[in-house]
């Protein structure tokens, strides 16, 4: 938290100092100007990155998870786009956005009648969670005062299929056959800000519009909270987690 | 002007001369071989799709090579054609199709019936010739072919009505041998999966054209020794603790008893007795042994049970269908591009073992979950949700339209 705020502290002193060079002299004017027109805005694009360690041991008894995987950090990569469909002048966006992630948690199995030993065998489990939100981003801060922050919120159902192999072949329950894999429903939000990455190089930020109409970029962490258990039912296994993500984020 | 006559004369002799020979020149036979179309495996599927002009072991040991050649005849009649198919460099040239002064061989080698005979056109427009690959390897088995070959050409040659002086029409195609496989992996160990043998090795040095990597396996010859549990402690008797029973070495020839070091103790002081021997140690590898796999040679693909197909991999696990408690033997081939398998690794033993995963860990926890990844119509709760955020994400996407 430290870097974030030396860079957040970096970014208001750029967009300060940014600020204070505008003028006229003899020579005419100088510094920047707000006669750069952006291109029109519509989708915001998010890749993210966070540890990611499902919480499978809630809903059973033990701890399946743990004992199977230990306490190692997990990760999630992902994908995620929003449709800024509604812009509230002087306040942000409202947008349904679509995500995708996938985490995988692999360590050697045990011996059946030896469960301290570590046979040549590995298990495998993976989650693929799916989610469509609501998202407000709140970007009246950096348009109106220049402030590169944007805070927001999401809200919204998340869809996650899960498998757990033995080597390379998918487990299963020896007792009824039953295959290791399904999918999970649940409730998800999160809470967030961005860092408006433009006012660092505005000149860059210039030419990647008018190249490829990336109006703004962003760098950002969440607080993300999934609640993937079926919404309670016994069938289904706990596969959500709480957690931060961070990311960057550009808006086209 | 005699010399103008004598000119004039030489010109006619000339033309007819031309005239005599112009029926011979009016015959024609256009032979025409596709270089991908024209030419097929008799077992395709075992080809794999590699390229159509690359023979490997298998394809020498066991393809037959049909060529279909695209005739065309002009100025003579089909059954006064005959086709020969020679193989080796120049063959169009007569002095490599004749016996060599030395040996009494031909530089090039006839690879289809009878060299003096030929083979006479089929009817229509096109004829087969059916060649075991084995026959294009030059006169040599498969077995003496050189590791990395060079390249050859099967040619077709036309002769009409037995003159196979002069060659009336030719077609050809390129092809090359490559039976040898690489050299096998180093560094073979071998670790104990449930239903399967986790075989890890280290990739042959030096080699780039490899493919993946397949292990072969077969139950081991003798079981392999297993640690011989501990000695008994010894008893107190009056002079001494007597030695401790060796245990004896279960499951094999090679583990070696549990020590017998019990009395030793007892001896120093009466009240004491001997302490337990140390367990014996576990079989040795050189005792792993099978009746087919042998290090340094071809495998046997009955003998296959596993693969991988990465040239960058480090290990390979076997197939499931292993016996838990059976010993097995188990080696590394590598295999190169054009699908040859190399000579086995040094051999390794593990036996198969139960093992607990993390889904039966779950299940036995109470986990009810699994099955399936169509479970979302279980849950209606979820469908509403979807349903209520599609009918907002469509109402406020027509207000923005309309607003618009």
């Amino acid at each position: 938290m430290r870097n974030f705020g030396s860079v957040l502290g970096l970014a208001l002193a750029l967009t300060s100092s940014t600020g204070f060079a505008q003028g006229v002299d003899e020579f005419g004017a100088y510094g920047r100007t707000r006669e750069h027109r952006e291109s029109g805005q519509e989708i915001l694009l998010e890749l993210r990155f966070g540890r990611y360690i499902p919480n499978v041991d809630d809903n059973v008894s033990g701890s399946p998870y743990r004992t199977a995987f230990g306490n190692d950090n997990r990760y999630l990569i992902g994908l995620e786009v929003d449709w800024q469909l509604v812009r509230i002048p002087h306040f942000g966006t409202i947008s349904p956005a679509l995500g995708w992630g996938y985490t995988r948690a692999s360590a050697e199995a045990p011996f059946e009648d030896r469960d301290t030993e570590k046979s040549a065998d590995s298990t495998t489990f993976n989650v693929m969670p799916f989610y469509l939100v609501g998202v407000v981003r709140a970007d009246v801060f950096s348009r109106d005062f220049g402030v590169p922050l944007v805070p927001y919120a999401k809200l919204g159902v998340g869809h996650a299929i899960w498998w757990s192999r033995i080597g390379d072949r998918i487990s299963r329950d020896e007792s009824d056959g039953t295959r290791a894999r399904g999918a999970s429903t649940g409730w998800q939000y999160a809470l967030g800000g961005m860092l408006h990455l433009d006012p660092l190089d505005p000149e860059s930020a210039s030419s990647a519009d008018a190249a490829v109409g990336m109006n703004n970029s962003y760098a950002f962490i969440e607080w993300y909270v999934s609640d993937l258990d079926g919404f309670g039912a016994d069938d289904k296994m706990q596969v959500g987690t709480n957690t931060w993500m961070l990311g960057i984020a550009a808006e086209f | 002007m005699p010399t103008l006559r004598f000119l004039l004369l030489a010109i006619a002799v000339a033309f007819g001369v031309l005239g005599v020979a112009t029926p011979s020149a009016a015959q024609s036979v256009s032979l025409t071989l596709n270089p991908t179309t024209g030419v097929q495996y008799s077992d395709r599927e075992a080809r794999n799709s590699r390229r159509i002009n690359e023979l490997n072991r298998e394809d020498c040991e066991n393809q037959d090579l049909t060529f279909t050649l695209q005739t065309a005849v002009t100025g003579v009649s089909r059954v006064d054609v005959t086709v020969q198919a020679w193989v080796g460099t120049n063959c169009d040239n007569i002095v490599n199709r004749e016996p060599q002064t030395s040996g009494g061989g031909t530089r090039c080698q006839n690879v289809f019936g009878d060299a003096q005979a030929g083979r006479p056109l089929e009817e229509g427009t096109s004829t087969r010739f059916v060649i075991p690959a084995e026959t294009l390897a030059d006169g040599k088995s498969c077995d003496n072919l050189p590791a990395t070959d060079t390249d050859r050409t099967i040619y077709f040659l036309a002769f009409v009505r037995g003159n196979f002086q002069d060659i009336a029409g030719q077609a050809s195609w390129g092809f090359r041998f490559d039976v040898g496989g690489p050299a096998p992996p180093s560094n073979i160990s071998a670790g104990p999966g449930e239903n399967a043998i986790i075989v890890k090795f280290k990739a042959p040095s030096g080699v780039s054209d490899v493919r993946g990597y397949r292990v072969y396996c077969e139950p081991a010859l003798a079981p392999i020794g297993n640690q011989g549990a501990a000695g008994s402690s010894g008893e107190i008797i009056s002079a001494g603790g007597a030695a401790g029973t060796a245990a004896a070495a279960q499951g094999g020839d090679t583990g070696v008893a549990g020590g017998a070091s019990g009395g030793a103790a007892g001896r120093e002081a009466e009240s004491t007795a001997g302490s337990a021997g140390n367990a014996g140690a576990p079989a040795v590898s050189g005792n792993c042994m099978g009746a087919n796999l042998i290090p340094g040679q071809v495998p046997s693909d009955d003998f296959l049970c596993g693969e991988n197909n990465s040239n960058l991999a480090q290990q390979v696990s076997t197939r499931r269908n292993l016996i838990n408690g059976q010993p097995y033997v188990v080696a590394i081939a590598a295999v190169d591009t054009s699908r040859n398998v190399g000579t086995l690794s040094a051999l390794a033993c593990a036996t198969p073992e139960g093992v607990i995963d993390f889904y039966e860990r779950y299940r036995a926890a109470g986990g009810q979950a699994g099955g399936g990844f169509c479970s979302i119509g279980a849950q209606p709760r979820v469908g509403a949700a979807f349903a209520l955020l599609a009918a907002v994400g469509v109402f406020v996407w027509r207000r923005r339209r309309s607003a618009s």
